[in-house]
């Protein structure tokens, strides 16, 4: 089992604090949740810890040995599927799988996912949202990273596309840790084993639905 | 290493275009390699921040930080750039 930890982060935009001196840690096997009010800083906490946005402070471990946030991208510690599309649109699957794998074995993995062979003639700009979101999934959790981070993974995604990223995502976390973060707050609660509201800089642990509700993500019952 | 391709011929697509332009406007050529090892990189770079920021997701998920191609991008043309240069001083 591997642990990623990070303590101490903080981050503010000009006068405002969006992260007060916040820790988080992820093991591999476990689907840690983020919630959170737009804006409360969960998009900007994923690019802290994949090393793509400054922090005031930051201490990051890995298995307790400490790591340089900007060796987290070359050292391959953490993959990340952020909120905007990043697939060269011109591009079709069948060749953006290569890119992303060399290996043959590997590239035969990702082409025979569910949905995946009916798309390869596909260019990447001319697959639905909800097919694009979902390969672009696939392609980063498929990398040998032993964490990884989505930031709205759900978003766009049809229902029958949804159920399919749930199986994979409770596949993936056999090997890997995972943190997402979504406002399908649902879909994210059936799959995660620990969850956490972003409130005020700080984390709040959550266990359900209600205690969402009770500290005002969702509206008061 | 093909992800890499992808973007170096992105970044190089425009600086051979912006660096052939410039050579012919100023009726210059031995400006062409000068700028294809130079500028014409930043320019390329630039387009890319512009118009393909998102991609360097990709980029950054197989391990390679913005600042390791840009330098290796710079590297990669001096071998071409010097060769150019050479083949026009021969010549000229």
């Amino acid at each position: 089992m591997q642990i990623l930890s990070a303590t101490n982060i903080t981050k503010s935009f000009g006068k405002r604090k969006v992260l007060s001196a916040f820790d988080i840690e992820c093991r591999t096997g476990e689907i840690l949740g983020i919630f959170g009010r737009n804006g409360s800083g969960k998009s900007t906490l994923l690019k802290i810890l994949f090393g793509i946005e400054h922090s005031e402070s930051l201490q990051l471990t890995l298995n307790g040995n400490p790591v340089r946030v900007k060796d987290v991208i070359p050292n391959s510690v953490i993959a990340y599927l952020p909120q905007d599309t990043f697939l060269p649109k011109t591009l079709k699957v069948r060749d953006i799988i290569p890119m992303y794998f060399e290996n043959g074995e590997q590239q035969d993995r990702l082409f025979y996912q569910p949905e995946i062979h009916r798309i390869a003639n596909t260019r990447a700009g001319s697959l639905s949202p909800g097919e694009l979101r979902y390969f672009e999934l696939l392609l980063v959790g498929h990398l040998s990273h032993p964490f990884l981070m989505l930031d709205e993974p759900f978003s766009m995604i049809e229902p029958l596309h949804k159920e399919l990223i749930k199986n994979y995502l409770n596949e993936l976390k056999a090997s890997k840790g995972i943190i997402i973060t979504d406002h399908y707050y649902r879909d994210v609660l059936s799959i995660s084993d620990r969850n956490i509201l972003l409130k005020d800089g700080k984390a709040i642990t959550i266990e359900s639905e209600n205690e969402l509700a009770d500290n005002g993500y969702l509206p008061s019952k | 290493m093909r992800a890499f391709r992808h973007y170096y011929f992105t970044i190089n697509l425009v600086n051979t275009c912006f660096s052939a332009i410039t050579a012919l406007i100023t009726g210059r050529y031995i400006w062409f390699p000068i700028l294809f090892c130079t500028i014409g990189i930043i320019a390329g770079v630039l387009f890319f921040n512009n118009f393909c920021r998102s991609q360097y997701y990709s980029y950054y998920n197989l391990g390679y930080t913005k600042q390791r191609l840009i330098l290796t991008t710079f590297a990669l043309n001096l071998v071409p750039g010097f060769l150019i240069l050479l083949i026009i001083t021969l010549f000229s």
